[in-house]
């Protein structure tokens, strides 16, 4: 209930920020579609030169992506640790969150929080449906529910991975390359892993779960048997990497050095 | 009971060794050498509560180190601690609910909402219930005279008016232990004597414990009745200030202008028995150096009643605790009696 209270409370004093700075907000909405309409562009691209890709339709595949688009906008609302290492390690103010009595990591999250993250939520939802539609999707009641569950999930397996990198930040002076390559990794995850060759498949389900963000619980919505039992193992890959994600950042707490005087 | 008790903490950071040059790069990259230092090397004291205690040392002497690990923030290499009931980094969020915290360098407030947003933002980290909180804000905007600051941004105020917010805001949860890391660089002197009113009104009112530390010794002085002075990551002295300044005092310096020559060898045997050493640059001038111990009337009376030597003007001044501590700090010791230069062997039970 605490943290509940306090995620209104930062929201509050977000929109308070940014009702002083209101070009700057749309400036972000803007970008952030533009670079989701370009990922879309791209797929509409390839599917003007060939009719399948790997076994998968051009509405399937960019169903996956309308999925992909939910877990990844709630991810980039709550979940920005972009500038960690910039912001609370080398600046040290992490010392600041360290005398606040509550979870250090759940304050960051919340300091960074970007509700314009969630409009791409919205949008990815309305791909599903219009891409559903094309492919004649049935809506059942359990849907929701799932497809909340799965969101949900797939998130957390971002964080997971995320967390865990960004907790090199207190061992490293500064890891700064590894996040933008995750960022390029993160892409392949988007599109049917079954496009690539078994390496890279092994590597976006078991090491860098990308997959799980999109292709695998999309393909439960899509009805396609043979992935059915990887969809189910979203929540427990959440689970997973979740746990690796905060176990490495609490013991990276312990090894915070601080900055300057 | 002691709010704050530390025994034998040491803190040691790795720092990496960077080789000169290009091929030092390159062996960097495979095999990285390390140095250790001891940031705070075995330092034992305890802080009874309700005490104001000044944590002085030059730059690096490890005081943020130490302050660092007393609110939490780092977790010591070895040593116990105990911080009003709590190991401070093993129970960290519930610990750091009894304290407040201000670094002078460095902000708790937002930067882009006003300061009153600030406040009820902190008012929901901490829990603090809503009557509490009115009344305890209340008190704290009258008393540092906040009144129509609380609508600005903290990007707008000068840096006086952010102290005193930043103040507020580490003590809206009415914490029994304050911990303040230079609280008063770069203010002016009247909003450093409004400060130093305001902690001491704190400490009698509420009882607050508090520590602190800082590079101008007026802090302390205004403050303070004990001081714990660090020197490369050790204590060298834990005491009063009335012991520090008597110890280590050089006692207080008459200097006389005279109006015609009168050589050093009269005025020696003008205060023959006393113990009273004297200097002088030329005949119209010299200088007492009277030990803590004596009456500067002594002196006077055995200089100025002499109607041979008329004096022009008299200058009467005592060690003051800057001149004491910038000695100490040059010899590196509490121990030795800097003064006259002679091991005293005496102890500063660090």
């Amino acid at each position: 209930m605490y943290y509940i209270g306090l995620v209104f409370e930062y929201l509050k004093n977000y929109m308070k920020t940014r009702l002083t700075y209101r070009a700057d907000f749309w400036v972000e909405v803007i970008s952030d579609l533009l670079m989701q309409a370009s990922n879309l562009i791209f797929i509409f691209v390839v599917f003007g030169h060939t009719n399948s890709l790997g076994g998968w339709s051009e509405a399937e595949v960019v169903f996956v992506y309308g999925f992909f688009m939910v877990p990844f906008g709630l991810f980039s609302c709550f979940v920005n640790l972009w500038n960690f290492s910039d912001r609370y390690i080398v600046k040290g103010e992490m010392d600041r969150i360290l005398t606040r009595p509550a979870y250090n990591l759940f304050q960051i999250f919340l300091e960074n929080i970007d509700p314009p993250g969630l409009i791409g939520s919205l949008i990815g939802l309305v791909i599903m449906i219009i891409s559903g539609g094309q492919l004649g999707l049935e809506l059942l009641w359990w849907h929701i529910p799932v497809l909340l569950l799965f969101s949900i999930s797939a998130m957390l397996i971002y964080s997971g991975i995320y967390i865990t990198l960004t907790s090199l930040s207190f061992y490293s002076d500064s890891p700064t390359g590894i996040i933008p390559l995750l960022y390029n990794i993160q892409n392949y995850g988007r599109y049917p892993v079954t496009i690539y060759n078994r390496a890279i498949q092994f590597l976006l389900t078991w090491i860098l779960p990308f997959a799980f963000v999109g292709v695998y619980p999309a393909s439960l919505f899509l009805g396609r048997e043979e992935m059915l039992h990887m969809a189910w193992l979203t929540p427990v890959m959440a689970a997973v990497f979740l746990t690796i994600g905060l176990v490495s950042w609490n013991v990276g707490v312990k090894r915070y050095r601080g900055a300057g005087s | 009971m002691n709010a704050i008790e530390v025994e034998h903490l040491s803190k040691v950071f790795k720092v990496q060794k960077n080789r000169g040059g290009l091929k030092g790069a390159l062996q960097d990259l495979f095999s990285r050498q390390y140095n250790e230092v001891a940031a705070v090397n075995d330092i034992s004291f305890s802080i009874p509560a309700g005490e104001i205690c000044g944590y002085i040392g030059e730059n690096g002497a490890g005081k943020s180190t130490t302050i660092k690990m007393l609110t939490g923030i780092l977790v010591p290499t070895s040593g116990r601690l105990n911080v009003g009931g709590y190991v401070p980094h093993e129970e960290r969020e519930k610990f750091v609910r009894n304290i407040g915290v201000v670094f002078g360098q460095r902000s708790q407030l937002w930067w882009d909402i006003g300061v009153i947003e600030s406040f009820g933002l902190l008012r929901k980290v901490y829990g603090v219930p809503e009557n509490d909180y009115k009344k305890r804000l209340d008190e704290l905007v009258q008393r540092l005279d906040l009144g129509e600051l609380l609508s600005r941004p903290v990007r707008k105020l000068s840096l006086g008016q952010r102290m005193r917010c930043e103040l507020v805001a580490a003590l809206l949860h009415n914490p029994s232990i304050v911990f303040l890391d230079e609280p008063t660089i770069g203010l002016d002197i009247i909003v450093k004597t409004e400060i130093r009113e305001f902690l001491k009104d704190m400490n009698r009112q509420h009882g607050t414990t508090i520590l602190l530390t800082t590079h101008d010794l007026q802090d302390i002085e205004a403050l303070c009745s004990r001081v714990i002075m660090l020197d490369e990551g050790r204590v060298i002295y834990d005491g009063g200030l009335d012991t520090l300044k008597t110890r280590w005092g050089q006692g207080t310096r008459v200097t006389f202008q005279f109006g015609t020559a009168c050589p050093l060898a009269r005025l020696r045997a003008l205060t023959e028995g006393v113990d009273i050493s004297w200097t002088a640059d030329n005949d119209l001038h010299a200088e007492a150096l009277v030990p803590g111990g004596l009456n500067v009337s002594d002196v006077l009376a055995r200089v100025v009643g002499q109607t041979d030597i008329p004096i022009t003007d008299i200058k009467i001044t005592e060690t003051t605790t800057d001149e004491i501590v910038r000695q100490i700090y040059r010899t590196g010791s509490a121990a030795a009696d800097p003064g006259t230069g002679t091991e005293s062997g005496r102890n500063s039970h660090a």
